[in-house]
């Protein structure tokens, strides 16, 4: 009856089942949960995406393929650095296992660069995971042709806004000595009239009567919902972004109109979308947090077991980007 | 290797170097943010039992307004509906039987198992000084306390804590306006729940990672406790089904708070308002939920199994009849745990192939569980029983969870379900095998474990007083449940005689809620003898009770490392009245004797 | 809990077998050619043959998946325990995707039927009409 610690406390003896440390036991284990939480996530989209009367195609979610793809390949390459790492740690090759983790840490951070890209991308098109930010509506009923009345009235209110202060300086000016300098002052108010003028009645035969018209019919409404945001077809897509689409449509055209639009089967590709990437972002993020952790360690043969843990994870991280990006981006 | 252990190592020869004087630090470290698994264990102990009575206390307050209904509600009445004369709203009975659910599974009959009895004898019964991972065993208990503080605040926010069933089906649990209980109360019980689920899942992953890999030199699978075999399955089952609910619940919230749609229907409109963005599908989240809900019923029962197998053999001075059926039937009961949640839905518009292939599947169920009855019965069979209050609640373990386990098979068919679905036959069956089952070996596994616990013996005397009353009252409470359920009376409805048809089950439910009251109020005694016995209870040595497993060759209570010599195991923990010892116990340490090798049957 | 067998378990370990960097590199190759592959396929195929292209993608990543456990999560040179701790994660993981398809085929069938069903919905939902009484309401709805 040894007592190492010289308190009354034994060393005890066990009897493991698996020839491998617990820590990598865990690891497994956990990644047997997050398989499971993975699988319900998918599960859900499959049921919500094939259970769907429509679902919008990736060009029409301003979704690019190809960065998709990209980000795919920025995976697969730091999920072999940290091969490589472990390869050095096991080797007891310290520095050079250092350097392959800080490649890994460079590559993960690339990839949530990548999605942040992504994702404002998808924000400056008014698509958000749900209201009230989001401006996709399902269908042109009512509900969106008041939203649209709404965000008109709101533009419009603005621009008279504008004009009227204009008014009222160029009033204040007038009323005071005409010297060149106020003649000049009052022309060039004169002209930010005009093109406030001149871009209200732009938007409003933009967008035509039937936005006013609270009576619209189902047809003109959705004519205007064409107009807002036409339906791009899947052979216009192109690598570069959605700037060379030959239907362009009003919010297109006027990024600042910001009007509401209509993708039949859009919110729902939001939500999945979001969450998806989404919760695969946070596992990106956990990684590189132990990505930083590691960094400050010596990471010697001893440290191996570590390295492969961390490593464990983001080839899992890794794996379910493998289905996340057929599954969102190319289905 | 992980860290965790060095950083347990390091920060426990910490605490010894600081002398011995009581310090807040050494305080701090010994009995709050302890990493020791039993201090883990018993902070999950009393920290569940509290929530025991408040859950207690809610069901009470259902009782009350079905019996006497609209009339002024105790206590209730006076602090909160004093401008109606004490008469409480629809909303806020929905509240009560709402809570009383979340609280009595996610934070008693689940987090007792696994967490205060997994934690406490796990360890000890294997051989093992702590768990495999201690950090990540203290963040398993206080991961619980966000989740405690959620449902507290859930009570005090705007329009009361969650009303949508413990179920949290949508679209009322997903749209703010479908009731004044769906805005804050709803989001903090998602939250609560979603932090219980992380709990759980840190604390199943170190149990399998315990179990599999810290037993004592000679202690096989195959010789390993019942209760441990309970535990290790229920982990499993938590590792594989949890993370599908705290799927589930993170898309709830998202609905909830930031507006996405999984489970809102398209063109749902509440209070005049379109109440989601898209078209989601509300089916979605009950085959989530039930994913997860339908094994946690298994969660919350086969811990108990495994302990009440050890205190029937224990108490029958008899081998458990059966060791490896035994555990071949809870992992078969768990395996088919896992494709019969769909009998939850037979009622809810899912497609019809499914419906029959969850009733088959669940008819299944009851093989094994039988097959777990007849061994229990097996063992008990012609033994000179010991009937001390562990095995009196052991006993009715398995009495009450044969008639909730027969009511099973009735809504398992798909037909009968139809007719009996929603009314009070199911209350009687959950509360059969939840009260009558899983909370009757914890009060059984409370008389059986406290000497181990606390060092000291529990009253007996008042111990067997709080049986008998417990299980009176419990079948005063819960059997005319089932004719209530049988004549169609409908549970979740505040006044269900409203209708004509059950006014005249009136008197039955007074006398239920009668019997209701008398249950809580014997629990009264079970907590004075916890509380006088912790105190003042007779010192009692390492084995009151002359049983064979591991934790009782420990000191009472084990000290840290649990162990003072190193345990090493000749035999399965079930060797009573064996011929080759002059005792009629035969631990599992003592040495091997002659001519056991040709004697032994497990 | 740093018992003897856990520090040696890790130094074995670490010598129990792994790939030669060359392979690593080699199935690194074959996943970005893999990725091309359905990347491809959805530009070649996908508006002529929707569901053969699900069909190849989702192969083409399941053989991903299984090139990244086999070579970088060291699955090809484990002991037996691999299967203990991957395959009943897979098998619950693809069974609980399966359990929820049939719902999606009944619901084309009964609920959705298409996009009108719900239009429909959407105009009742706004009058006061008594449960369970359809033909009213499709009157209600009417006036």
């Amino acid at each position: 009856m040894t007592d190492p610690h010289g308190h009354g406390q034994i060393k005890l003896q066990y009897q493991p089942a698996l020839p491998i440390p617990n820590g990598k036991l865990f690891l497994w284990l956990f990644l047997s949960t997050e398989i499971m939480f993975f699988a319900a996530l998918i599960g859900v989209y499959i049921v919500i995406r094939f259970g769907a009367p429509d679902w919008p195609g990736p060009s029409k979610m301003h979704l690019v393929e190809l960065i998709g793809a990209a980000n795919t390949l920025v995976l697969i390459l730091s999920s072999v650095t940290v091969v490589l790492a472990l390869d050095a740690a096991q080797k007891d090759n310290a520095s050079l296992a250092r350097l392959w983790i800080a490649a890994t840490f460079l590559l993960g951070g690339l990839f949530l660069g990548i999605k942040v890209f992504e994702y404002k991308s998808k924000f400056s098109h008014g698509i958000y995971p749900a209201l009230p930010h989001s401006r996709m509506y399902e269908k042109p009923d009512v509900y969106f042709a008041s939203a649209v009345r709404e965000r008109l009235r709101v533009l419009y209110a603005r621009i008279d806004a504008d004009r009227a202060e204009i008014a009222s300086k160029k009033t204040n000016l007038l009323a005071g000595p005409q010297t060149e300098d106020v003649q000049r002052q009052i022309k060039d108010l004169d002209d930010r009239d005009k093109v406030l003028a001149d871009k209200k009645a732009e938007y409003e035969q933009a967008v035509g009567p039937v936005a006013g018209d609270a009576n619209a019919s189902a047809h003109a409404l959705m004519e205007l919902s064409k107009r807002i945001y036409p339906v791009h077809d899947e052979h216009e897509k192109n690598a570069e972004g959605e700037a060379e689409h030959e239907s362009i449509g009003l919010n297109d055209k006027y990024p600042e109109l910001k009007l509401p639009f209509v993708v039949t089967g859009g919110n729902m590709w939001a939500t999945t979308y979001f969450t998806m990437t989404g919760f695969h972002a946070l596992h990106v993020l956990a990684g590189l947090v132990a990505f930083v952790l590691l960094l400050f360690k010596r990471l010697d043969r001893t440290r191996a077991g570590i390295v492969e843990n961390v490593g464990l994870y983001w080839h899992f991280v890794d794996l379910v980007w493998i289905f996340l990006f057929p599954l969102l981006y190319l289905f | 290797m992980a860290a965790i252990p060095h950083a347990h190592d390091d920060a426990h020869a910490h605490a010894h170097e600081h002398g011995r004087e009581m310090s807040l630090g050494k305080f701090l470290t010994t009995y709050v943010f302890s990493f020791d698994h039993k201090v883990i264990g018993l902070q999950f102990l009393f920290s569940t039992l509290i929530w025991f009575s408040v859950g207690g206390l809610l069901a009470l307050g259902v009782r009350w307004q079905l019996a006497w209904p609209w009339t002024k509600m105790p206590i209730v009445g006076d602090l909160f509906f004093s401008s109606t004369g004490g008469q409480i709203s629809p909303e806020f009975y929905t509240m009560l039987f709402t809570m009383h659910a979340s609280i009595m599974i996610f934070f008693v009959i689940i987090p007792i198992l696994a967490g205060a009895f997994g934690n406490f004898l796990i360890p000890l019964m294997i051989g093992a000084e702590d768990m495999a991972f201690p950090v990540l065993n203290m963040m398993s208990y206080w991961f619980m306390w966000p989740a405690f503080l959620c449902m507290i605040a859930s009570f005090f926010v705007e329009g009361g804590a969650s009303a949508a069933g413990w179920t949290g089906y949508p679209p009322l649990s997903s749209v703010h306006s479908a009731a004044p209980a769906s805005h804050t109360g709803q989001t903090l019980w998602v939250m609560g729940l979603i932090f219980v689920g992380v709990s759980s899942m840190m604390g199943s992953v170190n149990y399998m990672t315990t179990i599999i890999q810290m037993r004592a030199p000679g202690m096989t699978m195959f010789r390993m406790p019942m209760t441990i075999w309970g535990m290790f399955i229920t982990a499993i089952l938590q590792a594989f089904a949890l993370p599908v609910l705290t799927a589930a619940l993170f898309m709830q919230l998202m609905d909830r708070t930031i507006g996405t749609s999984y489970f809102i229907p398209e063109g749902l409109i509440v209070n005049g308002a379109p109440a989601g963005s898209g078209g989601g599908q509300p089916l979605l989240w009950q085959h989530l939920f039930w994913f997860y809900s339908h094994p946690a019923v298994y969660i919350m029962i086969l811990p108990a199994m495994g302990m009440v197998s050890d205190m029937i053999s224990t108490f029958a001075r008899k081998p458990l009849f059966g060791y490896k059926p035994m555990i071949y039937s809870i992992a078969g009961i768990a395996g088919l745990g896992f494709i019969v949640w769909g009998h939850h839905m037979f009622m809810s518009g899912m497609s019809p192939w499914l419906g029959t292939t969850f009733m088959v599947s669940t008819i299944m169920i009851a093989l094994p569980s039988a097959i777990k009855v007849f061994n229990w019965l097996a063992t008990i069979w012609a033994a000179r029983i010991q009937y001390t209050t562990a095995m009196l609640f052991a006993l009715s373990f398995v009495s009450l969870f044969i008639i909730g386990g027969l009511s099973g098979i009735f809504m398992a068919a798909t037909p009968v379900d139809i007719f009996i679905h929603d009314t009070y036959f199911i209350v009687a069956h959950i509360h059969y095998v939840l009260f009558g089952g899983s909370a009757m070996g914890i009060f059984g596994g409370i008389y059986f474990w406290f000497p181990k616990m606390f060092g000291r013996m529990m009253n007996e005397f008042w111990g067997k007083v709080h049986f008998f009353l417990t299980f009176i009252f419990f079948n005063g409470t819960f059997y005319p449940m089932h004719i209530l359920g049988a004549a169609g009376f409908p549970r979740r409805l505040a006044d269900p005689y409203h209708y004509e048809t059950f006014q005249h089950l009136l008197p039955m439910n007074q006398f239920i809620t009668v019997c209701a009251i008398g249950m809580g109020a014997s629990q009264i005694i079970l907590a004075a003898n916890m509380i006088y016995s912790l105190l003042k209870g007779p010192k009692c040595g390492r084995n009151p009770w002359h049983a064979n497993s591991l934790e009782w060759t420990a000191p009472s209570p084990p000290g840290h490392g649990n162990f003072d010599f190193q345990p090493v195991v000749y035999r399965g923990p079930y060797e009573y009245a064996s011929p080759l010892v002059d005792d009629d116990y035969f631990p599992q340490t003592r040495p091997p004797v002659e001519g056991e090798d040709k004697l032994a049957h497990h | 809990m740093t018992e003897p067998h856990d520090t040696h378990g890790a130094g074995e370990h670490a010598h129990a077998g792994h790939g030669t960097t060359k392979q690593y590199l080699a199935v690194c190759a074959a996943l970005m050619i893999l990725t091309f592959v359905s990347f491809f396929t959805f530009r070649l195929l996908h508006n002529t043959q929707v569901q053969m292209t699900w069909a190849v993608m989702m192969a083409v990543s399941c053989v991903k998946a299984l090139l990244v456990m086999l070579f970088f999560m060291h699955l090809k040179w484990e002991a037996s325990w691999k299967y203990v701790l991957t395959i009943p994660a897979t098998i619950m993981a693809i069974f609980l995707m399966i359990a929820l398809i049939p719902d999606i085929k009944w619901r084309f069938e009964t609920i959705a039927g298409g996009r009108t069903p719900s239009e429909e919905r959407k105009v009742h939902m706004g009058y006061e009409h008594e449960p369970g009484t359809p033909a009213e309401t499709e009157q209600g709805g009417g006036h």
